[in-house]
């Protein structure tokens, strides 16, 4: 080989084919490091050994603060309205609305005189109110009849209009001469730090606390109004200079709300340990509502969405914030935009209605969780990848169990023991988010009981503990 | 007549100014006194149990005239000795802000009052923690607060109105129950002695004994252990409170007992660090981490060579647009990848580019 080169071409000539080649050779390399460091990583995780104990009983745990959906604007019209049974049947505690004052033509202009004509908006409202919901209007955007150079994003021409839109809507929906609602959420703007919404800042000519400043004006001034509550500043995530601008900002705010597009659950975790260390040294907002006004495993339309991966990271958030948690966290969103791939990878739970308004699986996580009420038990040994909690209640002892994998299809299975039972025989049963259901008998002579759980990527499972009479 | 008049005010002045300023003073005092009032202790305060037994223990808060709304505790004991196995809100703290963390040597959780409207006011649970007991000890071993534990209070603003803790006091003995005997219920502990709040500056009888492996996460053992701090022994001298500073990490430096341990924690992003004041008591840190311009708040806590703590805080506003001092600037994951390829290449082509072209 080496003669028959030496013979055949200049070295100069062999020189250059052996570079050209190496840099051929370079993205592979490149791609091939990439995925081994990939690999090495997660093979670098700690399957799961749960504990639970029975006679650890620790706080009640609540179930209705994930009860709430966010939906965006992706059609300028009440879009709920065509699957108002399926939200229904979610139990919804709140639902978010935004967009109100670009798609539902709130505010018109009559000579010097601003117009309001509430009628299309009270459609949706009044569509969220038939879900069993409390609406929460997220006052967005600039009303193009008063915003500079009517563009939606940015500040109004006349500061005391924006005042006056904010007031008349409060006046419209918590007025007690108006739809008479008790206890609504009024969220100034959305994602204000995103381009796409004004890449509002906390100083200079777009400054969100001035929009916020003027919102709080026109709330102050609204009359004969129920109890009510103002607050922001809804940005694209938890930004601790956002909070302490608002906190510091000397404006009434009755909540903080943020969105929060995370891959991994535990960081839900941390952005509430991290909300509450900073507002420790402001008594005054240490303990108002905290509202994380959209959430999902990424802001982009995603295949996952459509699969139980969506199910089992809301199931893997919702463990995270079994105990402390904000008062509510919104999915996003309940029903698909139109347009959508049939594998439903829009962000909805539920297809929309060009696409036959079928039921994702995220769509079932929620009531399945609601079985989980009661008091906390103390459940010791998660994994990386399998995470739950352990309650109690009328004597049944269940274990929530979600095997959220981010970045593959990691299958485990988990050794379950739940010590400190009383002798006797149990019922045991092992249910799985639209999966496999089985009961069991299972008799236990000593004080404890050992299972083994086949934990698939992307699952969730219930399994119950009752001791017969 | 004007004379008189003009006498008559000028006397009136010369009393009034220094009347003034001495009820002043006296408004200020009591103010001074009645604030940091808000004490921590744990229940029972001494505990005799067997290895293997699992115990509770209550974390009580005497918020003295405070309305408390907030209270972040964090607990140090040694892992070698006990293990945490769980932590939760106590019954006049119905929110848990932030979930109880159990970890070697660590207990830690943030609880709240119902909502601001309805602060926590008199002697209660704050937490109960259940322990399980490891190993004999050949001295009473002690769990007791880290100092950076704060207690939030309406009116006192973004002070720590917690003054004073008390520890609890552990004896295990060598046998029992090991592998987890059924938890001993909350309330049915032996309570060998009340748990008084110690008077000012008397040390605890709890034998000291925790060592530098319990200081993860937080870096100290400095429990707060006087029952009435005084802030005279421990001083923030810059930034000085609520001053705007230029620098994204500015410098905190203070006095303190020469040779005492002085833990900072600022209250912002959490940054905990333990210095030691020189022979002139001066000490300084300078945050590794720039600091998010907006206010941040700092606790200094100074624990001297006898063994007594005292904490003082401050407050202070980066500006906006502060500047970071020049600090060094890692690399990413994917520089890494080009670098460790370029290596590659030019082993291979020192090795296989001689061998083709002789």
């Amino acid at each position: 080989m080496t003669n028959f080169l030496e013979q055949n071409t200049s070295p100069k000539l062999t020189t250059i084919v052996s570079t050209l080649a190496l840099l051929a050779f370079l993205p592979l390399l490149l791609f091939g490091v990439y995925q081994a460091v990939i690999i090495v990583s997660r093979a670098t995780g700690t399957p799961a050994n749960i504990v639970i104990d029975a006679t650890n009983v620790l706080e009640p745990i609540r179930t209705d603060f994930y009860h709430a959906f966010a939906q965006g604007g992706e059609e300028s019209k009440d879009m709920l309205s065509p699957v108002v049974n399926e939200v229904r049947a979610l139990n919804p505690q709140l639902i978010r609305l935004d967009h109100l004052y670009d798609h539902y033509d709130v505010v018109g202009r009559s000579g010097n005189d601003l117009t309001f004509n509430f009628s299309k908006l009270d459609s949706a409202v009044d569509t969220v109110l038939a879900t069993g919901a409390k609406p929460l209007l997220a006052l967005s955007f600039m009303p193009s009849a008063i915003a500079r150079g009517g563009k939606i994003i940015d500040p109004p021409n006349n500061w005391d209009e924006w005042s006056l839109v904010v007031q008349r809507t409060i006046e419209h929906y918590s007025g007690k001469s108006g739809k008479n609602l008790n206890g609504i959420y009024y969220e100034v703007w959305n994602e204000p730090d995103l381009d796409q919404f004004g890449s509002w800042k906390l100083s200079g000519d777009k400054n969100y606390l001035t929009l916020y400043r003027y919102a709080a004006t026109g709330a102050s001034r609204a009359q004969n109004v129920n109890y009510f509550l103002l607050g922001g500043p809804a940005t694209t995530g938890l930004y601790q200079n956002w909070i302490l601008a608002l906190v510091l900002s000397g404006n009434r705010l009755d909540f903080l709300s943020w969105h929060s597009y995370l891959s991994d659950p535990k960081r839900f975790n941390d952005d509430q340990r991290n909300l509450i260390s900073w507002l420790l040294p402001y008594p005054n907002y240490t303990l108002i509502p905290k509202l994380i006004t959209e959430f999902g495993f990424t802001g982009n339309k995603s295949a996952g969405y459509g699969s139980m991966y969506a199910a089992a990271h809301t199931a893997a958030t919702i463990r995270q914030l079994i105990s402390g948690r904000p008062t509510y966290a919104f999915s996003f969103q309940p029903v698909d935009g139109p347009n959508q791939g049939a594998s439903g990878d829009g962000w909805g739970l539920i297809t929309h209605e060009d696409n036959g308004k079928k039921k994702k699986p995220r769509y079932f996580v929620y009531n399945f969780l609601d079985s989980m009420a009661g008091n906390r038990l103390a459940l010791s040994g998660e994994g990386t990848w399998v995470t739950g909690f352990s309650t109690i209640q009328n004597g049944t002892i269940r274990v929530m169990l979600t095997n959220f994998d981010s970045g593959g299809n990691h299958v485990e299975t988990v050794p379950i023991t739940w010590s400190n039972l009383e002798p006797g025989t149990y019922t045991y049963r092992e249910r799985f988010l639209l999966g496999r259901d089985v009961t069991l008998k299972e008799t236990v002579t000593g004080n404890s009981l050992i299972k083994q759980v086949y934990m698939p990527s992307q699952s969730v499972a219930i399994l119950e503990l009752t001791r017969q009479p | 007549m004007k004379k008189a008049f003009l006498l008559v005010v000028v006397l009136f002045m010369l009393v009034a100014i220094p009347a003034t300023v001495f009820l002043a003073g006296r408004n200020s005092e009591l103010r001074k006194r009645a604030a940091p009032a808000t004490s921590l202790s744990l229940t029972p305060a001494t505990i005799n149990k067997k290895a293997g037994d699992v115990f509770s223990v209550e974390v009580t808060i005497d918020t003295g005239p405070n309305q408390v709304v907030a209270a972040e505790l964090h607990l140090v004991f040694d892992p070698t000795k006990l293990e945490a196995q769980t932590i939760t809100n106590g019954s006049l703290f119905p929110n848990i802000l932030a979930s109880g963390i159990v970890d070697r040597g660590t207990a830690s959780i943030t609880v709240g009052a119902a909502n601001a409207a309805k602060p926590v006011t008199g002697t209660g649970a704050t937490a109960v923690v259940k322990f399980k007991a490891l190993d004999k000890t050949d001295a009473p071993v002690s769990i007791r607060f880290a100092a950076n534990t704060f207690v939030g209070s309406l009116g006192e603003g973004s002070n720590n109105v917690l003054t004073g803790t008390t520890p609890a006091s552990v004896t295990i003995t060598g046998t029992g129950g090991i592998g987890g005997g059924p938890a001993t219920p909350s309330g049915t502990l032996t309570q060998t002695t009340p748990t008084p709040t110690i008077p000012a500056g008397q040390i605890p009888k709890t034998t000291p004994t925790l060592t530098p492996t319990l200081l993860t996460p937080t870096p100290t053992v400095s429990a707060s252990q006087s029952g009435q701090a005084t802030s005279a022994a421990v001083l923030i001298t810059t930034p000085t409170k609520d001053t705007n500073v230029a620098q994204a990490t500015p410098t905190i430096s203070g006095k303190a007992t020469p040779g005492a341990r002085v833990t900072i924690t600022i209250y912002s992003t959490p940054q905990t660090v333990v210095v030691t004041a020189d022979a002139s008591g001066n000490w300084s840190y300078t945050p590794t981490t720039p600091l998010d311009p907006g206010p941040h708040n700092v606790i200094a806590t100074a624990t001297d060579p006898s063994g007594s703590t005292q904490t003082t805080t401050t407050s202070f506003v980066v500006s906006q647009g502060a500047t970071q001092s020049a600090q060094p600037v890692s690399g990413t994951v994917e520089n890494t990848y080009v670098l460790i390829t370029i290596a590659i290449l030019l082993l291979i082509s020192g090795a296989v580019v001689p061998m083709v072209i002789h």
